[in-house]
């Protein structure tokens, strides 16, 4: 039996990993029956200890090659304004939710989105609201003492990350790797993002580094941005 | 802190996956990754002012929520490429960022907000104290390194500046110039998100502007938000080539359409 870190609570969330790994599921899984259903799967192989990590990278494979499931997709169905308007809606909610939008910033939003029928507008601002949780998460995750809580927490940024830039094999290979390292099997986590190029280690190097990067200058009241530089190199009326 | 100077004609092509590859970061770049952990502050421990200055910082001025949210698109497209940038390929930094960092954050000190670690030294000193401690961390965290601006990088932008026509604009596009110059120069590839520096220099140096996408198991990520273009120059009997990856969000399928200003060298 692994040690699981589900019902550890997350300092400056205030709420559970399990919650924080339902929340980015529901988000991700919503798009798809066949992607909730490969996830439950996952999950209880995980608790058996009979999960086998090519099986499922290649069952996500499979479940990418025949439909796409990612945002630009969904932008190409029918009554697409609405579907993005109320994909939309939902992440305001989890960003209101997560502290990140006010009560009367998600009503605001609602008003204005009848005005907005612009398919590229609408897929910006979405991807710009799953950037948002990403980097709390991110923020969040490097703060927590518990390893298993600081990996899972990069890897569910990771998921959002990916999945609003339209990969959604990547997307699902790190929520699975959440998971794995959430139920304490590391290893499975290590095995499946590899699977898709990358190193567990280095990214949760990077991502911390980022943060710690971040808040050495917050601490000494510098707030850096692209956009300050590029206006120090070329004057305000660029 | 010691500078290295940059090599002189390895060869080394472009993207991310490969060992081996060395890419240039711009100021912007660093900066931006700065600012998406920043927008993950929940809104109750974001000072007013900075919250106010976020929304600012917007070109849109954030009109509206929508904008708000819109605006943090690009630094985590940033973030997200330049992990896989660097964890594929060794990073840098140029010599002109500590200059620009420098110039940055003046105002931060000049608004109050700012605060010293140390008073012993001259002002400019406790600045630079500053910002030189912050790349020192970065090269702990990622092995971030700077790249002095040799005399090869110097002859080659020197020489770039002689193919511009319009001469008059080279002194408010310098760094513009002398960034590609180092770029060419070491076969770096050059990661930015200032769209001016792209157009100013298209159709001279820069050509071929399409959209990035890196494959994973025969999916394609960054569908959109990054573009990629090839930049050339050729200096005596020498060709230089490099690629140039641009974080914009006008880098949409199913072609990039950028808002471009003046292409100010012809």
């Amino acid at each position: 039996m692994q040690d699981s870190a589900l019902g550890v609570n997350i300092n400056g969330l205030n709420r559970r990993l399990n919650d924080v790994i339902d929340m980015v599921r529901s988000l991700i899984a919503h798009y798809s029956e066949r992607f909730a259903k490969l996830i439950e799967d996952f999950e209880k192989d995980l608790a058996s200890g009979t999960v086998n990590v090519d099986d499922y990278y290649n069952d996500t494979k499979e479940l990418m090659m025949d439909v796409t499931q990612d945002l630009g997709y969904l932008a190409q169905v029918k009554n697409k304004e609405q579907v993005l308007k109320s994909v939309l809606l939902i992440l305001m909610e989890v960003l209101r939710q997560y502290g990140l939008l006010k009560p009367e910033e998600v009503e605001e939003l609602k008003v204005e989105l009848e005005n907005v029928n612009d398919i590229n507008e609408l897929l910006t601002a979405i991807n710009g609201a799953y950037g948002m949780l990403a980097s709390l998460l991110h923020r969040v995750a490097c703060e927590q003492e518990n390893t298993n809580v600081r990996y899972s927490l990069v890897l569910l940024a990771e998921s959002l990350i990916n999945f609003s830039l339209g990969a959604s094999l990547p997307a699902i290979a790190y929520l699975l790797a959440s998971l794995a390292i959430a139920h304490g099997r590391k290893d499975i986590a290590t095995e499946l993002t590899k699977k898709i190029g990358d190193d567990l280690e280095q990214m949760v190097s990077f991502s911390c580094g980022v943060v710690k990067a971040a808040k050495f200058l917050e601490e000494r009241g510098i707030y850096l941005s692209g956009e300050d530089t590029i206006i120090a190199r070329y004057g305000e009326n660029q | 802190m010691k500078i290295p100077s940059s090599p002189g004609m390895e060869k080394i092509s472009d993207p991310i996956d490969n060992e081996g590859k060395h890419a240039l970061l711009d100021t912007n770049v660093l900066a931006d990754l700065v600012l998406y952990v920043l927008q993950g502050m929940p809104i109750e421990y974001l000072p007013q002012r900075r919250l106010k200055r976020l929304q600012s910082q917007s070109r849109m001025k954030a009109r509206t929520i929508l904008d708000k949210v819109t605006f943090q698109y690009r630094p985590y497209v940033i973030y997200e490429f330049t992990r896989r940038m660097c964890q594929g390929s060794k990073c840098f930094i140029s010599e002109l960022t500590l200059l620009e960092l420098s110039k940055v954050s003046l105002k931060w000190f000049l608004d109050g907000k700012a605060q010293f670690k140390s008073k012993k030294n001259s002002f400019l000193n406790a600045i630079n104290e500053t910002i030189n401690e912050w790349l020192s961390l970065l090269k702990d965290l990622f092995g971030i390194e700077i790249l002095g601006v040799s005399y090869k990088d110097h002859d080659v932008a020197v020489n770039m500046a002689r193919a511009c026509q319009q001469r008059s604009d080279i002194l408010n596009n310098a760094v513009d110039i002398y960034l590609l110059a180092i770029a060419l120069n070491g076969h770096y590839s050059f990661v930015t998100m200032d769209r001016r520096l792209v157009c100013g220099l298209s159709g001279s140096f820069i050509s071929g502007l399409r959209l990035y996408t890196e494959t994973v198991g025969n999916i394609n990520r960054f569908g959109f938000g990054v573009c990629i273009a090839d930049a050339r120059f050729n200096t005596g009997n020498r060709e230089l080539n490099t690629s140039i990856y641009l974080v914009d969000n006008q880098c949409m399928p199913p072609k990039p359409n950028l808002n471009c200003g003046q292409k100010w060298c012809q």
